[in-house]
């Protein structure tokens, strides 16, 4: 069983890699990944300010109505590091001083978008920026690569081989999964490059920081298990409507309409956020957030996000059951001839 | 080995109110072509797409070769051609014969192209499937069922679309298809195009079964002879008084009886037995599309 199931596979992606589809999708995942690095590199380039690299940044601050000025040298901020004069103040006292130094930070050239193209932050950070986007490009792979065996009819061809229904759906699940991981593989390796190219350039030196490489794997894994979900909801939508534009419109209203159904309920209500702890989208953004990562998802702001282990078990339950649900459909809708649409 | 390559035991489907197949109890025995006829909208199709899984059935059994034999594995060792053949569109012709080779498990490179030169698509081989006419799909659509040298085939209106001279190919190619004991299973409007080709016929009206059996049977059940005798009105009570006689029908030009044709001697002898005489006796050929009409009640079928 286990053996068809891969040989489908093989025979599936003989299919979906000559479609213009995964490849164009794929280049507007890439495009964007990179605008987000190059923009951030000529936003890092035109904070810079070259005097305050070599001879510090001046601040004045106001504590407890006495002004106190010091030097930062930049030197001393890299690696999200403090002065030592700041390290050497209270705890108290340390909020009055963050402003200017967040300001020192960008003058230095070490303010937050240099970890959109510096490694290994990097990687992390364009996975987390393009995490909507690519959810909705999956979704939209996956609708069109079932939708399309619907409207050419070639469903019907395919079934009188003998593949067996759920056997070819679990093999076209299991081949868009590895594709979208690799798609998320291959925007990686993008940014990579890219951050490999421009932190060469960038005026703080330095390709790659001291940073968490296996935090960028654990990033990568998490993202592909995000899409888990959303491939069950594009599959079971596109089975119920047997139409890639139906299919895609009713998985892309889901994701869309349920952050703002959820956001605006738990604004009226405060009880309805323990309901939204359960909802999918506000459980894959929790799942997907990492220390330091920005994350742009659908997500309302007003909702108080669970734990990773909770999104992990409520990102399964919505995979099983939405998943159980597609396939149950499939197995027992009957097949008729093409559509054309 | 099973003789009987599909049974079908009270098979039904219903879509709404509407039931396209009713109670359909059907037996194909291996190694023939066999016929669906019936007009559109008789159910046809709808059997033919619960045979291969595509529709399931409401109620009723059916089975491929051997009853109780894995449904995946048997449908392997059938091809099929369901109404028009429907391809991947940006995929080439041996692209897509690779591909339905590839996930049946079975076959060889070398079996595509051979395929792809007898139904003449070998020098169109890499162009993209949506770039054929509509001839070449249908060619395609013959590889394609051909693929895997199959024990048992469905072809929906094969020459749907095709032009006198595609029809006479696909005529010679269905005939050519029964050799080596394949089973050919054959849905058509086309009364003329079935008689030509198929050993066996199942006559579908509305989703019921009307009859089955082997075309001459089916004809012969319906043979006719016009009788012309010296006294026509006294030989038509005789002959009616015959249990083997379905039918007397008097008409200016003497009277057409309904019997076998074979036993023609009997009914003159039983006629000159109360001394009348024949003086003319003319068989009349019943052709299946005269039997069609006269077992469904239909007044017209489409013409081929």
């Amino acid at each position: 069983m286990i053996a068809h199931l891969l040989v489908l596979a093989r025979w599936e992606w003989f299919k979906l890699r000559r479609r213009w589809a995964p490849w164009v999708l794929l280049g507007i995942l890439l495009l964007f990944t990179q605008l987000v690095v190059i923009s951030s590199f000529f936003i890092n380039r035109e904070n810079y300010d070259a005097a305050i690299a070599e001879a510090g940044y001046y601040m004045e601050v106001s504590i407890d109505d006495e002004l106190v000025g010091m030097r930062v040298m930049c030197d001393d901020l890299r690696d999200g590091g403090v002065p030592p004069e700041v390290e050497a103040m209270p705890e108290e006292q340390r909020p009055y001083v963050n402003f200017e130094l967040e300001d020192a930070r960008t003058r230095c050239g070490l303010g937050g978008e240099r970890d959109f193209f510096v490694l290994p932050a990097s990687i992390a950070q364009g996975l987390g920026v393009t995490h909507a986007l690519s959810i909705m490009l999956f979704m939209f792979l996956v609708a069109s690569a079932l939708g399309s065996e619907y409207s050419w009819g070639t469903l019907r061809t395919v079934l009188t081989k003998g593949s067996g229904r759920w056997q070819f759906l679990g093999s076209k699940a299991f081949t868009l999964l590895i594709m979208g991981a690799a798609g998320l593989l291959v925007v990686s390796v993008g940014v990579l490059v890219s951050s490999l190219i421009f932190g060469s350039f960038a005026p703080t030196g330095g390709i790659a920081d001291q940073g968490d490489w296996a935090g960028v794997a654990k990033t990568l894994g998490k993202s592909v298990y995000a899409l888990v979900p959303y491939l069950a909801l594009a599959l079971f939508f596109t089975v119920l409507t047997t139409s890639t534009g139906v299919g895609t419109a009713l998985a892309f209203g889901y994701f869309v309409v349920e952050s703002i159904m959820v956001g605006i309920l738990a604004a009226f209500w405060d009880w309805f956020d323990s309901v939204a702890q359960f909802v999918l989208g506000t459980n894959v953004s929790a799942w997907m957030q990492e220390e330091g990562t920005a994350i742009v998802s659908l997500s309302p702001l007003n909702v108080d996000p669970p734990g990773a282990l909770h999104a992990f078990f409520v990102i399964l339950a919505y995979a099983l059951i939405i998943g159980a649900g597609a396939f149950w459909l499939f197995q027992r809708k009957d097949v008729t001839g093409a559509k054309g649409d | 080995m099973n003789s009987l390559v599909i049974r079908t035991d009270k098979l039904t489907k219903r879509f709404g109110a509407v039931r396209a197949v009713n109670g359909l109890s059907l037996e194909v025995p291996r190694g023939h072509i066999y016929g669906l006829l019936g007009p559109n909208g008789s159910g046809k199709t709808t059997l033919m797409n619960m045979l291969l899984g595509l529709v399931k059935p409401t109620s009723g059994e059916f089975s491929l070769f051997d009853p109780g034999s894995d449904y995946l594995e048997a449908l392997r060792r059938v091809g099929a051609i369901i109404e028009s053949p429907t391809f991947y569109p940006y995929m080439s012709g041996h692209a897509n014969l690779a591909y339905f080779q590839g996930i049946s498990g079975k076959g060889t490179p070398r079996e595509l192209d051979d395929l792809l030169e007898q139904v003449g698509l070998a020098p169109r081989r890499g162009d993209a499937y949506k770039t054929y006419s509509l001839g070449m799909k249908q060619r395609l659509g013959v590889a394609y069922a051909l693929m895997g040298e199959p024990e048992l085939m469905f072809l929906d209106e094969p020459t749907n679309g095709m032009d006198p001279a595609g029809m006479a190919e696909m005529r010679n190619l269905i005939k050519g298809l029964s050799a080596g004991g394949r089973t050919v299973l054959i849905s058509s409007h086309l009364l003329n195009e079935v008689e030509q080709v198929c050993d066996s016929v199942a006559i579908l009206s509305k989703g019921d079964l009307i009859a089955q059996g082997k075309v001459t049977d089916l004809v012969r059940s319906k043979d006719r002879v016009r009788v012309r005798t010296t006294d026509d009105a006294k030989a038509a009570g005789i002959l009616s008084a015959l249990e083997w006689v379905e039918q007397v029908d008097a008409d200016d030009d003497g009277m057409v009886v309904t019997a076998p044709v074979h036993r023609s001697a009997e009914l003159t002898a039983a006629l000159s037995r109360s001394q009348v005489y024949v003086a003319a006796m003319i068989p009349i050929q019943t052709s299946l599309e005269q039997y069609f009409l006269e077992v469904t009640g239909e007044e017209e079928v489409a013409a081929p």
